[in-house]
């Protein structure tokens, strides 16, 4: 069983528990391997910086795990999947572009998709897409909170409100709002 | 090895005889692919894997044997690759797994990021 790895799971493999899991997916059979969607390899090669840091980051990566290769009918049945979700809710089909083309290219290749992003389960649901999803369990005890990714994503968190809010904004007073702030900033003595 | 011919034996039955299972082994290819794949799994690195199953490649090319042999033993070649590279991989991924990962929340950050941007523009 090949399994496309999502960036929500892969970016997540420092976590003991997410690292347990992934190791159990890879030895439940002898042929079970991880493989790349092309756009978790680019969400992925958003993380390191310089040119350096991305190259090895895209060396490590496909050296270790095939890349499914996307074509023209990826796209169609992304597109189908699309169609289908807005079928089941009208606005059911407003997901990532990321994670509808590796749904398609689960469907495609005959693949799972492991992750933790509760948009898998609504493609694998209602979208058509005939594949198997495997959510990784993220742990939830008071000694992880602890580590950087917890914090982070408490960030994500706080960040995702102020986000949504300003860019339903007229495009004039999010500027004259994002300046007034930048500038608050600076005068605190923060970058 | 010996779990290639369990399987062949599966395949044809406690009746026939153990020369008679022998004999189809080699002209099936069974003894030929789990040679082979024995002998890329204990190479000493993937390029000496690779190497070898070029080497037999172009061997088969040269040597003067029947087209259905020649199919069978192309296939075992491709077989073995395909299980090597598979192999290789996992052992890689393994490792993978095991090492730091000091991009991954930078890349989840910016992956939520452009979320929340869609989901906002949606």
């Amino acid at each position: 069983m090949r399994w496309v790895v999502d960036t929500s799971a892969w970016a997540r493999r420092e976590i003991p528990e997410v690292r347990r899991q992934l190791e159990d997916i890879l030895a439940e059979r002898d042929e079970s391997e991880f493989v790349l969607s092309p756009v978790v390899l680019l969400e992925l090669l958003r993380g390191p910086q310089g040119d350096a840091d991305v190259s090895a980051e895209r060396g490590m990566l496909t050296s270790s795990m095939a890349t499914l290769g996307v074509d023209a009918a990826t796209f169609e049945l992304a597109a189908d999947a699309m169609e289908a979700l807005a079928r089941h809710d009208a606005t059911a089909h407003r997901l990532p572009v990321a994670d509808l083309v590796t749904a398609a290219l689960a469907h495609q290749h005959r693949s799972g998709v492991v992750h933790c992003d509760d948009h898998f389960e609504l493609l694998a649901n209602c979208s058509g897409l005939q594949f198997v999803q495997r959510r990784i369990e993220l742990p939830a005890d008071d000694a992880q909170r602890s580590s950087g990714h917890l914090i982070a994503g408490r960030q994500r968190a706080l960040k995702q409100e102020p986000f949504q809010l300003l860019h339903r904004e007229p495009v004039a007073d999010a500027e004259a709002f994002l300046e007034r702030t930048v500038r608050a900033l600076r005068e605190r003595g923060e970058p | 090895m010996t779990s290639a011919f369990a399987v062949l034996r599966d395949q044809v039955g406690p009746a026939v005889p153990e020369a008679g299972l022998a004999r189809k082994a080699v002209f099936d290819g069974v003894a030929f692919g789990a040679v082979l794949r024995e002998a890329t799994m204990q190479s000493a690195s993937q390029e000496a894997a690779r190497q070898l199953l070029h080497d037999m490649r172009q061997l088969l090319d040269v040597l003067v044997l029947p087209g259905p042999v020649k199919s069978i033993v192309m296939e075992e070649i491709d077989r073995a690759s395909h299980d090597t590279g598979v192999q290789q991989r996992r052992r890689r991924q393994r490792a993978l797994l095991a090492t730091e990962n000091p991009h991954g929340p930078s890349a989840l950050d910016l992956a939520d990021s452009f979320d929340i941007l869609e989901q906002a523009l949606a």
